[in-house]
Parts: structure tokens; sequence; C-alpha cells
């Protein structure tokens, strides 16, 4: 459409009036984008952290399955060794295991599990044992030993803290 | 105007929301790698332990013949490719890293010569960190201790994700 506006007798200004959007419309179409993208962008976050989590979950597990076996492996070898090594233990102590070749030379004593693995495991874990000897006499049964284990993988992820525990009773073999 | 305004945004907003979503499916199969190779290796080290505690009496050479554990003096121990086993009912088999299908991990009878894998081709068992066994004895008459070790190992997109296993086992039917 063309509108013709006369400014003054001699001089006339011709404008093309096609149909546009109005501030309204626009205005409208902006709010649904941004509540679109506002959800699209929280759930896509809480997706990808699910992910994420799920997959060093996996690991996690997979670490204290790692360490269980190794000291389980260690126990079916020396049960004195292993026992040695939990009474030695000071009360509320662990070893952390902190790389992905486990041994005793590999293991060092903390008094406090925060402290463990300075440089973490796949730099993300601290893994973690805590072993406590105990004799278990059942009535009418002759005293045997045994050792508590329970195995802790700590990791942080997206400012929360996460962790996977393995609690088992060693008995030796034979004695 | 307008079209061009339009245009823009989806010219911006298209490629950060495939961007979004290829990063998604990606983790999402790095996601199923892990627990495939989790759920297979796991599988492995089931029916190794099941075949040596359950099964096994003695570790020999090929033969079948000589027991080959040494004692505990050893310093460090020796890791084998292959396993030969002697079960309770005297029957022959072996574990071993298959060469024709080297991803995959075989248990072998000899008597019938029937061949299982124990993973399927999802997963790769690793060729630099490869299937391993070694055994010692504590003295000449305790059963023999077995560690196995091997890497479970799958190809996620651009990227290769692995999981190492090793464990013991002690035979059951010395």
């Amino acid at each position: 459409m063309k509108k013709t506006f006369t400014l003054s007798s001699s001089t006339s200004l011709t404008v093309n009036n096609v149909e546009g959007f109005s501030l309204i419309e626009v205005i409208i179409f902006i709010a649904i984008l941004s509540m679109f993208l506002v959800t699209a962008a929280a759930i896509i976050t809480v997706s990808m952290h699910q992910n994420s989590l799920q997959i060093n979950k996996v690991r996690a597990v997979h670490y204290n399955d790692q360490l269980l076996e190794w000291l389980r492996s260690e126990k079916d070898r020396d049960w004195n060794t292993v026992t040695e090594k939990a009474t030695s233990l000071p009360g509320g102590s662990v070893y952390c295991f902190c790389t992905e070749d486990v041994s005793w030379a590999t293991a060092s004593i903390k008094a406090d599990k925060s402290d463990c693995c300075p440089t973490p495991l796949s730099l993300l874990f601290k893994r973690y044992v805590a072993l406590s000897s105990s004799v278990f006499a059942p009535s009418g049964f002759s005293p045997s030993s045994q050792i508590e284990v329970t195995i802790d993988t700590d990791w942080q992820e997206a400012g929360n803290s996460y962790s996977t525990k393995l609690h088992t009773i060693f008995t030796p073999w034979e004695e | 105007m307008e079209l061009i305004v339009a245009v823009g945004v989806v010219a911006l907003v298209l490629p950060a929301i495939f961007n979004i979503f290829f990063v998604i499916i990606r983790q999402q199969i790095v996601l199923t790698a892990y627990q495939d190779m989790k759920r297979q290796g796991d599988s492995i080290a089931k029916n190794i332990k099941y075949i040596l505690q359950n099964r096994a009496s003695q570790i020999t050479d090929a033969t079948y013949l000589l027991e080959v554990c040494p004692l505990i003096t050893t310093p460090t121990p020796t890791y084998f490719p292959r396993i030969y086993i002697k079960d309770r009912d005297d029957n022959s088999l072996s574990i071993y890293q298959d060469s024709l299908n080297s991803d995959k991990i075989a248990s072998l009878a000899a008597l019938p010569n029937k061949k299982y894998f124990l993973n399927t081709t999802s997963v790769q068992i690793s060729q630099t960190s490869p299937l391993a066994f070694s055994c010692y004895r504590v003295n000449d008459f305790t059963p023999a201790s077995v560690s196995v070790r091997y890497t479970v190992g799958k190809s996620a997109l651009f990227k290769n994700v692995s999981l190492p296993y090793s464990f013991s086992v002690r035979l059951r039917n010395y």
C-alpha cells in the first residue's frame, strides 16, 4: 500500500507501508523463544550432568572392585601381612590407593581420609580402604580372626561429592 | 531487515542446538561403552573364576601332564598368555586370547574340541595389555593361586575407553 503525505504545497513524501512485526509480536516471540531456550538449557544441563555422573559411577565401582580383588589376593597370599596391616593402622586412619597399579608400596596411610590422593586417581577419584582386625568367637566354635574391610571411592563433580562404598569381611582360608 | 534478523537467529540457534545434541549423544555413547565394558569384563572374570575355583584341579603345561605353578620363592611372577587346566574329572581345557579372533577370550575344551568365547565382539581385549596368567604355590601341599589380568577396551566415537582387570583365584579342587 502506498500512502502519499503532502508536506507543503510543493513537497510530498511517499511511504511504502509494508506489513512488518509489531513491537508486541517481537516481545511475544522473544519471550516464547527465551522460555524454550531456558527450559532446553536446564534439561540439557541435567542430562549432561547425569551422563557424566553415570560414567564416573561405573569407573568408581570398577576401582572399588579392583582394590577388593587385590586385597583378596593379598589375603590369600599372606593372611599375616594383611592382619598386620590392619592392626598397625591407627584408629580412624585409612590406606589410600591413588594409582591404578595397586600395591602396598604405592599405598599411603592418612589419618584423615580427606587428605588422601593429593593427585587423584585418573585426576578425579580418591580411593581408600579402612581395615580393622577383630576376633570372631561364636559360641561353641573356636575363635577366629577376621578383618573388616571398607573400601570407598570418592569424587567431586559439579560442586557435589559422590561416593561408592564396598564393605566385606575377610576370614583366613586356612590358619 | 526482519528476514536478516530471522535468518541470523536461526543461524545462531540451530548450530548451538545441534552441537549440544551431539555432545549429549557422544556422552551417551561413552556411558554405554563403559557399561558394556564393565558388564562383559565382570562376566569374563566371573567365568574364569568359576572355572578355576570350582573346576580346576591342576595348572599344567600344554601337554596337560606337568604341573607348572612354581613355589612362591619366585620373586616376581612370570605371566604367560595361555593357561592349561586339568579339571576335577580329569578333563582338559585351556583359556586364552584367541589368535584368530584376538579381541575375544576363549575357553577351549580339549575333548571334545569345543570352543566358547567369554566375551562378544562389542568389546575388545587389549592387544597392548593382553590376557595373561601367572600362578604360584605357597608350598608343595597347598593349592595353586592363579593371577589373571586383562584389559577390556571399546571405541566410543573419537575416544577409546578401557577398564583394566586383575584378580587372583585359589584352586579349591587341588
